[in-house]
């Protein structure tokens, strides 16, 4: 049941990268809003697995101190970087036509993608399973946010 | 916050209930994903962008907590 869980979650986060706002307007500042407001939700939603997944690891600080010791900086990185996009979806919605947030989102995409989080010598075989859990939300979100605004997105 | 749909929400909270203390904040990322924010009916275009204006500081500054909470930790 759990898994399934998190399947759903999974499927919702990333099926829904598709889910625009509904806006028809032709109006490029409207129009632009609303991608900003996708982008932000975007990466709101990957602070919350970011968060949900810090959460995780610490409840393993005891039980496998290596990989705590391997995966923290990986999830502090991460938040830098999440840090560094939002201040560049805030100037860019201030109207800095120089802000790169799309290349301030591809970076936190890519940075998550170089390492594989459920990947560990683990002291305990079963930890895996239960890090994969920790882990769903904060993947796909990180795999959405590379779909929509990573290499080749909008 | 950006509001939510309840009834979408609590189903996605009975679906996700064994996430512990994850739940609340996933199912507020989740709805806000699958909901999006269409032009409501009589909304002119200013009210409307305001609006939308108004949800992105929102959610950068839920994500900036978030990643705050990350790196404090």
């Amino acid at each position: 049941m759990k898994h399934c869980s998190v399947l759903l979650v999974v499927l919702l986060i990333v099926n829904c990268t598709s889910c625009r706002h509904a806006t028809t307007s032709t109006n490029p500042q409207v129009v632009f809003a609303a991608t900003i407001l996708d982008a932000a939700t975007a990466l709101d939603a990957f602070s919350v697995g970011l968060h949900a997944a810090s959460d995780g690891i610490e409840k393993l600080q005891t039980t496998e101190p290596g990989y705590y010791q391997s995966i923290h900086p990986y999830l502090v990185n991460l938040a830098r970087l999440e840090l560094t996009a939002s201040a560049t979806l805030r100037a860019a919605k201030s109207g800095d036509t120089a802000a790169d947030w799309k290349g301030a989102l591809a970076a936190i995409s890519n940075a998550a993608a170089q390492t594989d989080p459920t990947v560990f010598g683990f002291k305990n075989p079963q930890t895996q399973a239960e890090v994969k859990i920790v882990f769903a939300s904060l993947n796909a979100a990180g795999a959405a946010i590379a779909q929509s605004f990573g290499n080749g997105g909008k | 916050m950006a509001s939510k749909t309840t009834g979408t929400l609590n189903l996605i909270s009975i679906l996700i209930g064994l996430f512990g203390d994850f739940e609340p904040k996933l199912v507020h990322a989740i709805s806000g994903l699958i909901h999006g924010n269409p032009r409501q009916a009589g909304e002119t275009g200013v009210q409307y962008l305001i609006r939308i204006n108004s949800l992105t500081d929102a959610a950068l500054a839920d994500a900036d907590a978030n990643a705050k909470a990350v790196m404090g930790s």
